[in-house]
């Protein structure tokens, strides 16, 4: 795993080759975007890439707080403290563009009502998957 | 067209009072069950009886819209909303005092028309799905709630 690691380390560097005695060969390419793969997979429980205006999330994040009676301070934009029991966890935003941020999730660890925060959060914004949406009437 | 029920509860450090308020206001409703997306066109007060609303439910990828419709609220002690379409459900919230806090128990009544059996899981895997969600429910009502 280390040697796999290593050349895809030296690939990404640039060093197609470790003085000739270690070749770069396409098993080790492929394992390391598998092993970036599973990384971006397990990123994804705490940074997301959401197309959004700033102002709009922050507003959503504040009110959604308040219905869970979760403690929500911004001491500066796009930065969030969520107090709970007297733990506190950061929630932050990053922005890319007008439309395009980061958001970087608290670990939830302990706290039910920053879970149900982000839970909440992960219903609105659901990823790049469009949904079927079926409307049912009464007959 | 089958009907189903099923009953889930919990002890809550809270008043009877404050329980039933939080779990009639239908505002807060998306933050603690779990497959409800959001509820939008609210119509009247958000926790009076005869209040309609729209909702969004999740589930397998697929969101369901339809309505709903408070149909009894006693401050402190029980509230209950149906919602109407494809599938028809009936939930309904008690609150009694518990030692210091309060026992709230919910009760779920659902019919799965015929016609709509044949796009859902098998009724197997919808009354477990159900029950789960039935059980995530209380359970976060209490995180949320507990003093």
């Amino acid at each position: 795993m280390a040697v796999v690691v290593l050349r895809f380390g030296l690939v990404l560097a640039g060093y197609p080759h470790l003085g000739g005695a270690m070749p770069i060969d396409s098993v080790a390419l492929g394992m390391g975007v598998v092993l970036l793969g599973l990384v971006m997979v397990k990123m994804d429980s705490y940074v997301w890439l959401l197309r959004v205006k700033a102002p709009d999330l922050s507003e959503q994040i504040r009110g959604a707080c308040a219905g869970p009676f979760l403690d929500c301070e911004e001491p500066r934009p796009g930065l969030f403290l969520l107090r709970s029991k007297g733990e506190t966890r950061r929630l932050q935003m990053v922005c890319l563009g007008p439309r395009m941020l980061i958001l970087l999730l608290p670990h939830q660890g302990g706290l039910g009502k920053v879970r149900l925060l982000v839970q909440w959060l992960s219903k609105q914004y659901a990823g790049p998957i469009p949904r079927v949406t079926i409307v049912l009437r009464k007959e | 067209m089958a009907a189903r029920d099923y009953q889930v509860a919990v002890h809550i450090e809270n008043t009877p009072e404050a329980v039933i308020k939080y779990v009639a206001d239908v505002r807060n409703r998306p933050l603690f069950f779990p497959s409800l997306k959001s509820v939008s066109d609210i119509k009247g007060d958000p926790s009076a009886v005869g209040t309609t609303w729209r909702w969004t439910f999740v589930a397998l990828a697929t969101e369901f819209q339809g309505t709903a419709k408070c149909l009894e609220h006693q401050a402190g002690k029980l509230y209950s909303f149906q919602t109407a379409g494809g599938i028809e459900s009936k939930f309904t919230y008690r609150a009694q005092p518990d030692k210091k806090g309060t026992k709230l128990t919910i009760d779920l009544e659902y019919t799965i028309p015929q016609h709509m059996e044949s796009r859902l899981p098998t009724t197997k895997i919808a009354d477990a799905m159900k029950k789960a969600e039935a059980d995530q429910v209380i359970q976060n009502l209490k995180v949320i709630l507990d003093k």
